[in-house]
């Protein structure tokens, strides 16, 4: 893969004659709207992340330079997307879609494989349908938001950022993960938070069994307010009331005592 | 340290066999594959990372081993078109990774094997997670205890579906060659299954300290056989393991591995860094100045600890080559010739 920082020639707008893979956005909805057109028909992983890679930047923060590519379900699309860019892609993708990206908003309005935004360390990613196994694993920052449900293994191994899964989470959601936040608005299977550390899953269904060493706790005010704030952000209806907290057991004993976020070493 | 495999001998040429002066040949790769980057101040490990690397040697290391926020990685981030030989540690939990360390890697270790502490429990030490996550020392990650370690990667479903993930990380770093790293103990029935995921290479981690050499030698002899089984093409294999001298490492290439780890012969030399030197998490120098004068000198102590194991090893390597397969080692036992259908001396 090529160093982030090489920049091709610049890719045409919408609306030019630049050659058959560029072509005039003509969706509707939300797909409409974008500035330019890639189909994953005529490129294959390089050459689009390139194409990606050549359009310029928006100056404006608030409206990003917008990107609709035609999917073809493929394995590792749109992998490494280090750029402040708002990419739509008009159906389902396969396995590692939108791994290790960051600053990019991205959607998704089909299906996607295993390992959806592994290793995103910041921006959105967001699926309209479901997702497989380790959604988000080993994230380090960033939203994942899946519309749908997702596979086991749910945010496994992540380290900071946020997942929220609309529908259903599989067994071991949140394995070994260290940092994080995670959001189930459905049910979860067996073992949730298993060896999890600094991190806290609020679910809104049942969980089929809860892993040795997190509990149930119960919301706090303030955290009432931030998992209401974060059910906006993400899309997700729903009163923040609604959903429990999961959480290490000693994590739990450690604020009970007072101690919680005064010492971080709660372990100790 | 002394030597494992000194039931096997290393054959002279035979009397009568022609002279042969300077032999050309394909030294085994030799890799450091778990150094203890944590232990040592950021700026020291990357020191040494470059120095050993300089000695020919792959070295295993993250951006986030080598460097901390204030001091990037002179070794990960080279500017003159001359990249070092380097090794990215994929573990199953990707603790420390960044997008970085797939740049300009020559190998990625995609590791199947879960990693000890000192204790002995399958877990990271807080140190190593601090220094990974760049967590300052009163706010630790993971509330400031050891932290369990993966056995398998959480997005991948099963093993018969790990091409997948494997061709994700030829796309992410495709000037690397690809290893699945995988303990011995169930080769027979596991290494079959790895290589019909199609790797580009295999390390086979021997560094249990309670497997015994001549089980060492039959995994790498088996080993190399299953691959010949399954594949048309040469694949590498390498062998880490505990405690070998370069002339046990000389015998097992001889078995079929083509790169072995020096991880026992650097020992040595990270306890001199740390102590002597005083650049050791626990042993931190006084000043900037200080640090930068041990840095100094890091590799001509480099030089000095690691070259006689280096030259030993390279030296009977190529002693090797100009024999006769057949006729390059014997074993001094039954049990071991048997074992290894070597020639009894």
């Amino acid at each position: 893969m090529p160093d982030d920082s090489a920049k091709p020639g610049p890719a045409k707008p919408n609306g030019s004659k630049s050659g058959p893979a560029i072509t005039r956005s003509s969706g509707a909805n939300l797909l409409a709207a974008c500035q330019y057109e890639f189909s994953m028909e005529q490129l294959d992983t390089a050459s689009l992340r390139e194409a990606i890679y050549s359009v310029p930047l928006s100056d404006s923060d608030e409206q990003l330079t917008s990107i609709l590519v035609k999917s073809k379900q493929r394995d590792h699309a749109l992998m490494r997307i280090n750029r402040a860019l708002d990419i739509r892609v008009d159906g389902s993708l396969g396995h590692y879609a939108f791994a290790l990206c960051s600053e990019a908003e991205m959607r998704c309005e089909g299906h996607v494989g295993n390992g959806v935004a592994e290793g995103m360390s910041s921006g959105t990613v967001r699926v309209r349908g479901n997702a497989g196994d380790g959604a988000g694993a080993a994230m380090t920052g960033g939203t994942l938001a899946v519309y749908g449900s997702a596979g086991d293994r749910c945010g496994g191994a992540m380290r900071g950022g946020g997942v929220f899964v609309r529908g259903n989470v599989g067994d071991h959601c949140g394995v070994g993960a260290l940092g994080g936040l995670i959001v189930i608005g459905g049910d979860a299977g067996d073992y949730l938070g298993d060896a999890m550390s600094d991190v806290t899953v609020f679910i809104r269904g049942k969980a089929k069994s809860l892993a040795d060493g997190v509990t149930e706790a119960p919301l706090r005010k303030r955290e009432l307010l931030r998992l209401g704030l974060l059910l906006l952000n993400a899309s997700i209806r729903g009163e923040a009331k609604d959903f429990r907290r999961i959480v290490p057991k000693a994590l739990l004993e450690a604020e009970e005592a007072g101690r919680g976020e005064v010492n971080p070493s709660w372990r100790s | 340290m002394e030597n494992r495999l000194d039931s096997l001998v290393f054959l002279p040429p035979e009397i009568g066999r022609r002279w042969k002066g300077h032999v050309q040949t394909q030294t085994p790769t030799l890799f450091y594959s778990n150094p203890a980057w944590h232990t040592l101040v950021p700026s020291a490990a990357d020191a040494l990372a470059a120095a050993i690397s300089d000695e020919d040697v792959t070295i295993s290391a993250m951006l986030t081993d080598l460097s901390s926020k204030e001091q990037p990685s002179n070794f990960h981030c080279q500017t003159d078109g001359e990249s070092r030989n380097r090794m990215v540690p994929y573990r199953a939990e990707r603790y420390g990774i960044s997008t970085q360390d797939f740049d300009a890697a020559s190998v990625i270790d995609f590791r199947l094997t879960i990693p000890r502490d000192s204790d002995g429990r399958f877990a990271y030490s807080p140190s190593q997670i601090a220094r990974w996550e760049s967590t300052p020392p009163d706010a630790p990650l993971g509330g400031g205890g050891w932290i369990p370690a993966a056995s398998f990667p959480p997005d991948v479903p099963s093993l018969e579906t790990l091409s997948i993930k494997i061709q994700q990380l030829r796309e992410l770093a495709p000037t690397a060659t690809v290893f699945v790293s995988m303990f011995p103990h169930r080769l027979a029935t596991e290494l079959p299954i790895i290589l019909s995921q199609k790797p580009d290479a295999i390390l086979l981690r021997c560094d249990d300290n309670e497997l015994a050499p001549l089980r060492i030698a039959r995994f790498t002899q088996q080993a190399r056989k299953l691959i010949e089984d399954a594949t048309n093409e040469p694949m590498p294999l390498w062998i880490e393991t505990h405690g070998m001298t370069p002339t046990d490492a000389v015998k097992l290439t001889h078995l079929g591995a083509t790169g072995v780890g020096i991880d026992p012969w650097c020992n040595d030399l990270f306890q001199y860094v740390s102590e002597t030197l005083e650049l050791g998490i626990h042993h931190p120098p006084k000043s900037p100045q200080m640090r930068s004068v041990a840095e100094s000198r890091i590799p001509a102590i480099v030089n000095y600890m690691l070259s006689p194991y280096l030259e030993e090893f390279r030296g009977y390597a190529e002693s090797l080559t100009g024999l006769p397969v057949d006729a390059r080692i014997a074993a001094t036992n039954e049990t071991w010739a048997e074992a290894l259908n070597l020639p009894l001396l």
